[in-house]
């Protein structure tokens, strides 16, 4: 089993939409993949077609101590989903307090109920996750991040997330090894766009992920339709480039 | 309505389930023109009584489909009058003779090929054991001898080497090996011995040229070389009729042509036998250290769009911005040229006069640029990103470097390929030269400088006084003034520029004869081999060189020569029949295969014919005409990149050709009346001639097929590849796509059929160029299907050098071309030259005045008519 953190460098850069695809991209691969939503906001479970509605997710079963796999859901393409559940915020308070206490405890439960049963599990965490800030703030988080077999930090090709990789010293001793960057949203169509990916690229050869996901109207559509671009648009540049990803990820071991 | 009238009747009559049958079977027996009256009344009563009265099955086929199992040649739907005649001509046929499946027909031969291959299969197995041994040792020999030649850069090692001495024991030996070579030269065979000779050359060629690596390689050219020796020593002191005078001026003549066929084919092997094939040396890593270099594009009367892609394309050159400046060289003197370079931001230099041509107008720009390196393009030749990384390791690796030379590729067809269809399938003309004969110049140090896709030391081309001004291929001579020097040259066999070739048949030609007159110019004028600073390896290299382009009047003499004895009927070869077979085919077949094993790859077997026998006559008259007055004769500038509006024979052109075709003919003619009414004892004599006849006419039909022009409808080349790509509409939907082929003003693309592009006017193209991306943007032509044209909209300078980049000068574009081509099959080679000919002399006809191609046309239909008499070969049936 390998497990793959997606992060987002900062807010709104598509980490969400990169795990809801790249599962299925893997999928489809004939890889089996679970899918598990660390962010409390519990926006993975909607490109995975589930319920809006539903309240359902692993931090409510945690709470009420009860079995985590009844939380779990199947996709129609076969990717499975554990979303995050949503949570008043006393309870969140409740959860967060619980976990800061006792980190490794929540990552032993994951690894026991997915160890067998998957190929891949790819976990969505809340944007800027780097390994330093999980310490400070997301305590709970790091064990999983310590023992990820890779983390794709995802950006997009602007001067945000450019000048926060190459000034903030956050991201200053970030990178090691299995720690990647992923360009999301790339349009060489913008010469902005098209400058920062370049410039992105040559700063970061090393940990720069070789294939980008191109800016392509298809991932919101199929956000809109609740599933993966590989199933609205199988043959669009989107689509081709998560199934380049998803080789790049199996090729890695 | 009447069909479907009597279609119920006789669906009433017969019932539903037999009338469909009935149906299909019909149909089954009718082609796609239906069926006439009488032809369907005959099939009809035939399917019905075969319904009726006979099993289902005879002999293992349905009996309803034996008249087309048993006649594949009649339609039975419309029968014609003369199939009263095919009927019992394929009775016939079919009783009195075995039909036998195609399938056994295969294994009876195969067969037959196992039990007489199989010990010859055994012995080349324990052969290539041996030879592979052999090929190790001559192969780490050679390697030493490369190691030498390349590594040391020390310009005192060869005149060191001359003067060494060697001793009494090494001329002792060079004397021995000398009477050795004389007597294996000129013993005469007799008639057995000959044959047996003959039969172990030809067997031990054939196994030598299918075993790998360079070794049996050389062998064969051993091999080669000592039977043409033999036959021309032969030729010279027994095959002259020294009695009859008009028997002897030919006999010389056609000696002489052998003689001038026999030092070229030496020279040749010399030349090619051990091509260096040079690798790239890396450039210093940091940039600050690498040269600077001035990219000069001259010009005379080209398309300034011509121009605009070679100019984007060194602009888009890796290599620091601030070492590499690039001029265009305008003698044509045009605004729209000095605007576009200020637009561009380029450099343009301008001269009164044309004095010299493009000698002078380099000349003239050496003079006011100052970088350490010259680099050379035609304008029509666009340079790959990586042309200055690749080439620059060689002058700062060696100090006494003065040229590095990399091929012509040429991404349009050239005339040849163009007419007779063969663009990418055959090895086009040039690809001997830069696939092999310059790669052997490199091993001696020869490499000539061709003009274009080149990089010179600047201090050295001043050394020798510029471009050289005194011959018309200023190219070769200015290579040669720096041999001169004791400079050294480099050939890097890597495509990394590509240009357009010429575009008529005429401007080919026109281009040729330059060539062939310049360098006749050039061996009256500076002679390779006299002079000063020159070894002799380089002397024969040039000579060689020289040598190619006096062929037109030996080419005209082999053409020609069957007349003396058809014709005249005077013994040119004074020997009798068998033994002058005897002697030539040896000769003939070992040249042929040896040369096939060496340019396997850059020449098909016949097509040099081809090539030569279009220029011949050509070039026959000015390289005369230069060798006795080296500066007469003007020049002439080769015109590219232009249109043919609709397809024509280009009767002036071919005049000699067809010329020579006549005279074969008549020769022909000739050769038939002597053979049937003629003495019975010359029979053998006349059968080699017409031989020789029919072998001219066709190489002469090949030729002749070029001078039909084929159409060339486009301005801008396009050229065929396979890359990735992807489409960005407008809405924001991005398609992968593959790029089929693009051009200056546009490209085609192949999308997955895709509801989007329904109406899409103007979209985005993404380009890709390793990890960077460019988009373009662009309006649709035309769509049919998944498949888009597209137009470059107005593009700025930047996005246009983005697009030649990610087109024309990708590093990797014409790599792989060169390597599509198989090797040489003889066999097939001579297949498609036959085709080409009898194509040749099928538009020849058809291009003439009527009533010609009426007359052929009919008689065509007449022999048509004949051929379908004859009975057929049936499938089908199980033996």
């Amino acid at each position: 089993m390998k497990k793959i953190v997606v992060s987002g460098v900062c807010g709104g850069a598509g980490s969400t939409t990169v795990v809801a695809n790249l599962a299925a991209a893997l999928q489809a691969a004939g890889q089996r993949t679970l899918s598990i939503d660390l962010n409390p906001s519990n926006l993975l479970a909607l490109q995975f077609g589930v319920d809006p509605h539903s309240c359902l997710g692993w931090a409510n079963s945690w709470l009420d101590g009860g079995d985590w796999s009844a939380a779990a859901m199947a996709c129609s393409d076969g990717r499975r989903i554990l979303p995050f559940g949503k949570l008043v915020a006393p309870a969140l308070k409740k959860l967060l307090l619980a976990l800061e206490a006792e980190p490794r405890s929540l990552w032993q439960d994951l690894l026991r109920i997915s160890s067998t049963e998957f190929d891949y599990v790819l976990f969505d965490t809340p944007p800027a996750m780097t390994a330093a800030e999980a310490y400070s703030s997301h305590r709970y988080l790091s064990p999983i991040l310590a023992n990820a077999n890779a983390i794709l930090y995802v950006a997009n090709p602007n001067v945000a997330a450019y000048t926060l990789l190459t000034l903030h010293p956050l991201w200053q001793s970030c990178w090691s090894t299995g720690h990647h960057l992923l360009l999301n949203r790339t349009s060489a169509a913008q010469p902005l766009s098209s400058d920062m990916s370049q410039l992105m690229h040559r700063e970061f050869t090393a940990v720069t992920v070789p294939v980008s996901i191109a800016s392509d109207s298809h991932i919101p559509e199929a956000a809109a339709h609740m599933t993966s671009v590989l199933e609205t648009a199988a043959d669009c540049q989107a689509a081709r480039d998560f199934a380049a990803l998803a080789m790049w990820c199996l090729s890695r071991d | 309505m009447t069909e479907s009238w009597r279609a119920g009747v006789a669906r009433s009559l017969l019932g539903d389930a037999l009338w469909q049958e009935l149906r299909e079977q019909f149909d089954s027996y009718a082609t796609a023109d239906g069926s006439s009256l009488l032809g369907g009344v005959l099939v009809s009563v035939w399917l019905l009584f075969a319904q009726l009265f006979l099993q289902p099955r005879v002999v293992s086929q349905p009996s309803w489909q034996l008249p087309l199992v048993f006649f594949p040649h009649i339609n039975f739907c419309r029968p014609r009058i003369s199939d009263i005649l095919r009927l019992p001509l394929q009775c016939l046929w079919l009783i009195f003779f075995r039909q036998h499946s195609s399938r056994w027909a295969r294994q009876q031969l195969n067969a037959g090929r196992r039990a007489l291959l199989s010990p010859i299969v055994a012995g080349w197995t324990h052969l290539h054991g041996w030879f592979r041994i052999g090929h190790g040792i001559f192969y780490r020999l050679m390697e030493l001898g490369y190691e030498r030649h390349v590594e040391v850069t020390e310009p005192t090692l060869h005149t060191a080497r001359r003067r060494r001495d060697w001793g009494p024991l090494y001329w002792l030996l060079v004397a021995l090996v000398g009477v050795a070579i004389l007597l294996c030269l000129t013993v005469p065979f007799d008639l057995y011995s000959q044959l047996v000779f003959l039969l172990v050359l030809i067997g031990s060629s054939l196994v030598l040229r299918s075993l790998p690596g360079a070794f049996p390689g050389v062998l064969m050219v051993l091999l080669s070389v000592t039977v043409s020796s033999r036959y021309i020593w032969w030729r010279c002191t027994a095959s002259l009729n020294w009695d009859d005078t008009l028997g002897l001026v030919f006999g010389l003549v056609l000696l002489a042509a052998e003689l001038f066929a026999w030092l070229v084919l030496l020279l040749g092997y010399f030349q090619n036998v051990w091509p260096l094939r040079r690798k790239i040396v890396a450039l210093p890593a940091d940039p600050n250290r690498w040269p600077t270099v001035d990219v000069l594009v001259p010009s005379y009367n080209e398309d300034l769009d011509v121009v605009k892609a070679t100019v984007y394309a060194c602009m888009g050159m890796d290599w620091p911005q601030d070492k590499l400046k690039i001029y265009i060289l305008d003698d044509g003197r045009r605004d729209s040229f000095k605007e576009f370079a200020d637009e561009v931001g380029v450099n343009y230099i301008r001269r009164s006069d044309n004095r010299h041509a493009k000698a002078g107008n380099i000349n003239n720009a050496l003079a006011q640029c100052d970088s350490e390196y010259v680099a050379i393009f035609d304008c029509d030749h666009i340079p790959t990103r990586p042309f200055l990384q690749v080439c620059m390791g060689w002058f700062l690796k060696d100090p006494k470097m003065a040229l590095v030379q990399t091929p012509h590729h040429f991404f349009s067809p050239d005339p040849f390929e163009r007419n007779l269809d063969n663009f990418r399938d055959v090895p086009s003309e040039g690809g001997l030269f830069y696939g092999l004969i310059q790669d052997g110049n490199d091993l001696w140090n020869a490499t000539f400088f061709c003009g274009s896709c080149a990089v010179m030391r600047r201090s050295a081309l001043l050394e020798v006084g510029g471009i050289a001004v005194e011959t018309v291929t200023e190219d070769a001579h200015t290579a040669l003034k720096m041999h001169r020097l004791g400079y050294r040259s480099a050939y890097l066999r890597m495509p990394v520029a590509a240009g357009l070739a010429t575009e008529t048949l005429s401007a080919h030609i026109g281009q040729r004869i330059r060539w062939a007159r310049g360098m006749a110019q050039i061996f009256r004028l500076d002679n390779p081999l006299r002079g000063p600073g020159l070894r002799w390896q380089q002397r024969l290299c040039y000579l060689n060189a020289m040598m190619h382009y006096f062929s037109g009047v030996p080419r005209l003499i082999f053409l020609t020569a069957p007349l003396a004895f058809l014709v005249f009927h005077t013994y040119i070869i004074y020997a009798p029949p068998l033994i002058l077979l005897l002697s030539v085919l040896p000769h003939m077949f070992l040249a042929a295969t040896t040369n096939s094993r060496l340019q396997g790859k850059y020449r098909y077997s016949f097509w040099g014919e081809v090539y030569e026998t279009a220029l011949s006559w050509y070039i026959a008259r000015p390289t005369t005409v230069a060798l006795f007055a080296p500066h007469k004769g003007t020049f002439n500038v080769t015109a590219k990149g232009g249109i043919i509006d609709s397809a024509y024979y280009d009767w002036i052109i071919s005049k000699p050709y067809i010329t020579l075709v006549g005279l074969n003919v008549l020769g022909a003619g000739f050769g038939l009346y002597r053979l049937f009414l003629g003495p019975g004892d010359e029979v053998t004599a006349v059968i080699m001639n017409l031989t020789w006849t029919l072998y001219n006419l066709i190489i002469l039909g090949a030729a002749v097929a070029v001078a039909a022009e084929a159409r060339q409808k486009r301005i801008n080349h396009r050229v065929e590849v396979t890359l990735d790509a992807s489409v960005r509409l407008a809405s924001g939907h991005t398609l992968p796509a593959v790029l089929r082929d693009f051009s200056l003003g546009g490209l085609r693309l192949e999308v997955a059929d895709h509801e989007l592009l329904k109406d899409q006017r103007a979209l985005q193209v993404i380009l890709y160029r390793g990890r960077s991306q460019y988009s373009f943007p662009m309006s649709v032509v035309y769509r049919s299907g998944g498949v888009l044209g597209l137009q470059l909209d107005k593009l700025t300078t930047g996005q246009l050098v983005a697009y030649v980049q990610c087109t024309f000068a990708r590093a990797d574009t014409w790599l792989r071309w060169v390597r599509s081509y198989k090797i040489d099959k003889p066999a097939n080679s001579m297949a498609t030259v036959v085709t080409a000919s009898l194509s040749g002399y099928r538009q020849l006809l058809a291009a003439c005045p009527q009533p010609i191609p009426w007359l052929v046309s009919s008689v065509r239909s007449v022999w048509d008519g004949v051929l379908s008499l004859l009975p057929r070969q049936i499938k089908g049936v199980v033996d």
